[in-house]
Order: structure tokens, then C-alpha cells, then sequence
């Protein structure tokens, strides 16, 4: 035999293991990592509230709170001297008239110190937009809006955003045995847009949305992005449904 | 729809069964054939290639057990082919390293009879591949029947790229021994 025809001869593969191997990832390893993730959220929500606000500003685009004293570095708190400051969490108006979580100077009697709070000595680090950046968040908004979690350009999760029907779509895909974890983009991008379509949850000249959150590289966003909206296309044109696709990429 | 509804629409001619088709394991077969090609139109044309034969070898064959793995090897061998013809020069020679470490494993060459029995010695090699553990096994497949590299699969398994050398070279070092016991001279 010579050496080029052994390529041939795996062409014989017993059948179990090509498609075993055909969508193969090591799920228990993504499972593990994801609920690492989300036992860490959980820790950094109930220890600490500062931590909380930056995690939620992170996710909602909304107006991250100054940072307070997060302990180890200096800080504009540590440098004026006031150290006896409490974190309690509540809010008040920094220097620059904005809020902070800081509360108002008048709060603490003179001459008393402040209860010693443990999360202040032992900080927990805020997350930062590259550790959030484990996943490829494409999210798909139409009447129903999803968010699709990708990693190695797979998708490890979707999450139906602020709707009912979303769930309910999610629901009867599974059902369905149409899973789109660990499939691919264009499967679940197939899926979820058919049954959008299919409850006619669409009139002419819709918008789709395809937004891309927290992705790092701007050419594998660009990418990404252009293989949502073509793909889409495609199936509107299949479904003669008329749409109109913009796409936003949102770096993280 | 299932497997073998489809199947049963090509038994009856029904021109369905290739949409059908087409939606549920396109996406698959191109990705088959684009990792085997590097070209989104070759793969293409490959993925209707095989439309076209399994509507012709569909019947008399009925793959209703494993149909995916029916159409995948169709597309397999035809990308396979379609590479050497072509002048996908690169691929080429990422075919030309691939066959150098099968040759390090695989009987190569003639024996004293002047043939190997291929279909023994493949039951052989899916025997000792089903017998890996599942991270080895998953490994293997994708690095010798879907000719994947090795930084895709570190990168579509989640694992770093020197666990996937090492499992190949452990594993390939493994094969030998284990055709060897079974007779084969490599």
C-alpha cells in the first residue's frame, strides 16, 4: 500500500466514530467552565456590591459608578486622607457632583472611626472586560431577542432576553431535539429565526439586529458579524420574508 | 425529520429528499470538505457532488442508520480526490505530513503476500480507536478522517495544542503495537 492511499484507507472509519467525532467537543470541560463563571458571579454579586454595579454596567451598557476604594491601589479616598469613610454601598455625590458609592462625609460622627469592613481589606477584583470576553455574545433582536454565547465558533449558549416568547422558542426548539448549544452559528441562527418567522412574530421590512458583544479580535468580529447577517439574508430569502439586517459590533 | 423518512423519500424518487438533506447536514459536509480544501466554492461543489451520489447509490443502498456518516464519507473521498487534482498546493502538502505519520503507524509498502487485507486491518484500527478514551479517540478521528489540524482541534476541543501532539504521538506509537500484536507488519 502506499503511503498516500492510508488517508483512503481511514475512509473506512467505523461510522459510530465519524459522527461522534463530527460534532465533537469536550462538553463536560465548557460545563465546568461555565458554571466556574457563573459560581464566580454569584460570589462577586453576594460579597460585594460595588462589584455588582460594574458587573451589571458591564453587561447593560449603562453609566459605570466611580470606582471606589478597591483596596491595594491608591486611590483618590486613600490620597485625600479620609480613611474613615464606611462602604456601605450607598450613594453619594462625589467631588465631581457625580454619583459614587460613597456615602456623604456627613454620615459619620466626628471622632468615631469607621466599622471595619472585610471587603475592603480583602478586595474582590472586579472583572474585567477580557475575563468577560471568554464568550462571543451575537445577539439576535427581532421581536423576540436573544443572545447567542460563543466560544472556538461554537455556540455554548442562548439566552432568551426580556420575552416570553423567546423562552417558549427555546423550549419547543428543544424539543424539537434542535439544541443549538454546541452547534454551530449558522445552525442557531437557523433555528431561532425560522421559528421567529414561523410565529409570525414579522411584518415587512423588519429589522433584524445582530450585535456583537465583548469580542476582542475587530477582523473575527467583522467576520462574525458578516456570516450572521449573510446567513440571515439567505434564510429571509428562502422564507420570502423581507428584512432589513444591521449589523453593530459592540467591543466589550 | 428523521433519518429514515428521508431515506424513504429517496427510495421513492422524491426530489425533497435532497432539500432535506441539504438542511439538515449541509452545513456539516461543507465544513467537512472546506477543512479538507481551504475553498468555500470547491467545497461547494463537493457538498452537490455528493447530493447527486447518494441520490444515485440511494438505492439500492439505505443507510438509515448512519446516514450522516454515509454522506461524510462521500465527501470526504471527494474533496480527498478534487485536493490532488488541484493545485491546492498548501493542503497538499498538509496531506504529505499527514501521510508521513501514518506511515510511522500503518502497514506501508507491500508485505510478503504483496497486499494487506485492508478491510481486517481497518477493523483493526476501529477496533483499538473505539477502545481510547473519549478525548483521545475524539483526537484521532478528527486529525486522520477529518484531516483537521492539529491547532483546530485544540481549538474545537478546548484543549492546548501540545496535549493534542502528545495524544497523537502516544496514540500512533500505541497503533503500531497494537497492528503488530494483530499481525500486521508495519
Amino acid at each position: 500500500m502506499r503511503g498516500e492511499e492510508l488517508i483512503d484507507l481511514f475512509e473506512d472509519l467505523d461510522d459510530e466514530l465519524i459522527e461522534e467525532a463530527a460534532t465533537a467537543t469536550l462538553l463536560p470541560t465548557y460545563q465546568k467552565r461555565r458554571t466556574l463563571l457563573i459560581a464566580c458571579a454569584c460570589a462577586l454579586l453576594v460579597l460585594s456590591a460595588p462589584a455588582f454595579f460594574l458587573f451589571s454596567g458591564l453587561f447593560k451598557g449603562a453609566d459605570i459608578p466611580t470606582q471606589p476604594n478597591m483596596g491595594g491601589q491608591s486611590s483618590k479616598m486613600e490620597a485625600s486622607g479620609d480613611e474613615s469613610a464606611p462602604m456601605d454601598g450607598s450613594l453619594a455625590q462625589s467631588d465631581h457632583g457625580e454619583e459614587s458609592l460613597l456615602p456623604p462625609e456627613e454620615s459619620i460622627p466626628p471622632g468615631e472611626s469607621r466599622p471595619y469592613d472585610e471587603s475592603e481589606h480583602n478586595p474582590t477584583p472586579a472583572p474585567t472586560p477580557s475575563e468577560e470576553a471568554y464568550a462571543t455574545v451575537l445577539s439576535l433582536k427581532m421581536h423576540s431577542s436573544f443572545e447567542i454565547y460563543m466560544k472556538d465558533g461554537e455556540v455554548t449558549q442562548v439566552t432568551a432576553l426580556d420575552s416570553e416568547s423567546g423562552e417558549e422558542i427555546l423550549a419547543e426548539l428543544k424539543a424539537e431535539g434542535k439544541d443549538p448549544t454546541g452547534d454551530t452559528l449558522e445552525n442557531a441562527l437557523v433555528w431561532l429565526f425560522a421559528q421567529m418567522l414561523e410565529r409570525g412574530e414579522h411584518q415587512e421590512n423588519d429589522t433584524v439586529t445582530l450585535a456583537l458583544l465583548a469580542y476582542e479580535d475587530g477582523e473575527e468580529q467583522k467576520t462574525l458579524l458578516e456570516e450572521g447577517a449573510d446567513i440571515l439574508s439567505r434564510l429571509a430569502e428562502s422564507k420570502n420574508a423581507v428584512i432589513r439586517i444591521i449589523t453593530e459590533g459592540v467591543v466589550g | 425529520m428523521n433519518d429514515a423518512a428521508i431515506i424513504d423519500l429517496y427510495f421513492k424518487r422524491d426530489e425533497q429528499a435532497l432539500t432535506l438533506t441539504e438542511e439538515k447536514y449541509g452545513q456539516k459536509l461543507r465544513g467537512i470538505a472546506f477543512g479538507i480544501l481551504s475553498d468555500r466554492m470547491m467545497a461547494e461543489e463537493c457538498e452537490n457532488d455528493t447530493y447527486l451520489r447518494a441520490w444515485n447509490a440511494i438505492p439500492p443502498a439505505s443507510p438509515k442508520e448512519h446516514f450522516f456518516a454515509f454522506l461524510a464519507k462521500i465527501i470526504r473521498r471527494l474533496s480527498i480526490n478534487r485536493l490532488r487534482d488541484g493545485a491546492r498546493q498548501k493542503r497538499n502538502a498538509d496531506l504529505v505530513a499527514l501521510t508521513a505519520e501514518l506511515e510511522l503507524c500503518l502497514p506501508c509498502g507491500e508485505d510478503v503476500e504483496g497486499t494487506v487485507d485492508e478491510k481486517l486491518l481497518m477493523k483493526s484500527i476501529s477496533d483499538f480507536i473505539k477502545a481510547l478514551p473519549k478525548e483521545q479517540r475524539l483526537v484521532f478521528v478528527r486529525r486522520y478522517w477529518y484531516l483537521d489540524s492539529v491547532e483546530q482541534i485544540a481549538s474545537r476541543l478546548g484543549i492546548g495544542q501540545s496535549k493534542v501532539k502528545s495524544i497523537l504521538s502516544r496514540g500512533r506509537k500505541r497503533l503500531k503495537e497494537h497492528l503488530e500484536k494483530e499481525g500486521f507488519s508495519v
